[in-house]
């Protein structure tokens, strides 16, 4: 199902949370809001689960204006940062939840239920915790729960605020794993939350960049990263670097860059602050002469100019994009 | 090496030992002044209720004008309990839930009767119903009784205990916040099932304490009950008050007797409230740990 979302625009207070946001989602794909905190991916999000209401402007799924409808006639899945799992009730009680809210018409008999919430629970691998209480549970595991507390009503939209915020890097690099293979078994049109760009480019079919209320570029991960339409695109999503020459500067990444140990033509003198070896890659801190400003170039480890280097030594460098 | 272990544990042993008396005092000047204040009191209300035997005591309680006060006051706090009970969930849930102007101003209005002198709230109801009072004639008219009637002592009851439910639940649903809330609406539960099958759990024992409190304010009330109630005999006289006209009329078994009546109500009151805030506070831990 396909999310049409034209001209919201919100604003709490004096604050203006998002301005005249245009965006489609089209049916069955993994679209990542990023930015950084404050700049209304969330507030989208809640939007769109009809748990906020814009100023103005409208939401569509599937081309049927759904603005008026409650958060309970929505029918999205939704999964919060802190999980918000009834701590009440047993993991099982919260999966069945949706099902047992159903009119008694609707609802299915408890066996049914019973059934349905173990495949879930077999789809999020925690059938063994059925009769655990949240509290019992790991972040990881509370969060695979709220999930599959959110599939159980059979949702067409799936959101996910910062799903992964609250986890530890290992636990959460696993579970965004996880939930894009989920995503590819049952396709379900999904947006999620988040502030970090690396979770975007890894899980999601488009990343959708919002700065101060507005989108600053929406494209898929490569394109978004190779060209990215503003400063504050290229700055977000990944390390940059500045170089300053005559009449301006250039931008970089870290490893877009050519080290030598040897004064070259166009490269540019430098002094060696810090080597950090980081698995595949080293990352070599560096003052350019004539600016403050340090640079961070990052090569493969065996690179020629990393042997015997130390603290202190001289090196040269050149952007490899100003060739 | 082993000779600075020594000292260093002949050191932390000297001031276990210091700290082991200054405990001992602490601990046995709680125990004087519980047992002075709360003890003796207890020890004498009950042996002067029994000083002339089992009959006299059961005489004093049995005589029909003790039952109708005992049926006065459970009546009383079996109708401002329960309105409080809605009052102060309703206050609660409207904090807690929903940002509005004028919030902080309601938070602190919760509050006044506990800065009120129960008195001055009972002269509050007699200005008001009374009849010279600013809906006396209106109500006379009408032949409604509120003043020195059962309306009038609930109406006080219920203005006294007022903050007990809401100021045990505000702070716990400030706590645990709406996520619960949405969650469970965004899986179709209408208001009713989100109340009954989420919210009301996760304040429930908060919510018992609460009302535990009240029920024992609202049995014990003399100040503003004593206003409002005119004190006849058989009609408009609650426990309290029948012990203190007892106790005027120098009936001191017959009023001890009454006395001790009410304090076993506070004896089941103070159990039911050691329970219900046993369970608030596992609740309370476990929600730090979220």
């Amino acid at each position: 199902m396909s999310i049409e979302i034209r001209n919201v625009s919100k604003h709490f207070g004096a604050f203006q949370a998002l301005n005249d946001i245009n965006l489609d989602i089209h049916s069955g794909e993994l679209v990542a809001l990023l930015g950084p905190s404050g700049c209304g991916k969330t507030t989208l999000l809640r939007i769109i689960a009809g748990l906020e209401t814009p100023d103005s402007g409208n939401i569509a799924f599937h081309g049927e204006d759904v603005s008026g409808h409650d958060v309970r006639d929505r029918n999205v899945g939704f999964v919060f940062q802190h999980y918000a799992l009834f701590r009440h009730m047993t993991v099982f009680d919260n999966v069945a939840f949706g099902l047992r809210m159903k009119p008694r018409r609707e609802r299915p008999s408890e066996q049914i239920i019973a059934d349905k919430v173990h495949e879930l629970l077999a789809m999020v691998q925690l059938d063994w915790l059925a009769d655990r209480y949240p509290e019992q549970l790991s972040g990881g595991q509370r969060q695979r729960i709220a999930l599959a507390r959110a599939l159980a009503v059979e949702p067409k939209i799936l959101l996910l605020d910062e799903p992964f915020g609250a986890l530890d890097a290992k636990v959460r690099k696993e579970l965004r794993r996880w939930l894009a293979r989920l995503h590819e078994e049952i396709n379900l049109t999904s947006v999620f939350v988040t502030h970090d760009q690396e979770e975007a480019m890894e899980v999601a079919d488009r990343i959708v960049v919002m700065n101060k209320g507005v989108i600053e570029q929406i494209g898929a991960p490569g394109e978004v990263y190779e060209h990215p339409a503003s400063d504050f695109v290229y700055h977000f999503l990944g390390d940059s670097n500045r170089l300053h020459l005559e009449g301006g500067h250039i931008l970089f990444r870290p490893h877009e860059v050519l080290l030598s140990r040897e004064a070259v033509a166009e490269y540019h003198g430098a002094e060696v602050r810090d080597i950090r070896p980081l698995g595949a890659i080293t990352r070599v801190t560096l003052k350019v002469d004539g600016q403050n400003e340090l640079i961070e170039a990052e090569v493969v480890k065996d690179h020629d100019t990393l042997v015997g280097l130390e603290r202190g030594e001289r090196l040269f460098i050149k952007p490899k994009a100003s060739a | 090496m082993s000779s600075i272990t020594l000292n260093a544990a002949a050191s932390a042993n000297a001031a276990r030992r210091g700290n082991v008396l200054g405990r001992r005092l602490l601990i046995a000047a709680a125990w004087l002044v519980f047992a002075v204040f709360l003890l003796l009191p207890l020890y004498v209300v009950l042996s002067e209720a029994l000083k002339l035997g089992f009959g006299t005591f059961f005489d004093a309680l049995l005589e029909p004008d003790a039952i109708s006060a005992l049926e006065l006051t459970l009546l009383a706090v079996g109708i401002s309990v329960p309105l409080n009970l809605v009052f102060g969930l309703a206050a609660a849930w409207c904090v807690s839930k929903y940002e509005f102007p004028g919030k902080s101003l309601l938070v602190t209005l919760i509050d006044l009767p506990f800065s009120v002198s129960p008195v001055i709230a009972g002269l509050i109801y007699v200005l008001l119903f009374g009849a010279q009072g600013l809906f006396g004639d209106w109500l006379s008219e009408h032949d409604i009784q509120i003043i020195f009637a059962l309306p009038g002592i609930v109406l006080a009851t219920i203005f006294v205990t007022l903050p007990f439910v809401a100021r045990e639940l505000i702070p716990l649903m400030q706590e645990q916040g709406t996520q619960e809330e949405e969650a469970a609406r965004l899986l179709g539960a209408n208001g009713w099932q989100m109340f009954w099958h989420v919210t009301l759990p996760n304040i429930k024992w908060g919510l018992i304490y609460g009302v535990v409190l009240c029920t024992a304010r609202a049995l014990g009330e003399f100040g503003a009950v004593s206003v409002v109630s005119g004190h006849i005999r058989g009609f408009t006289n609650t426990l309290p008050l029948h012990v203190e006209i007892l106790y005027n009329e120098y009936n001191h078994v017959a009023a001890f007797s009454v006395a001790s009546l009410l304090l076993v109500l506070a004896l089941i009151i103070l159990l039911l409230k050691q329970w219900s805030e046993a369970r608030l506070s596992r609740l309370k831990s476990d929600a730090a740990e979220e």
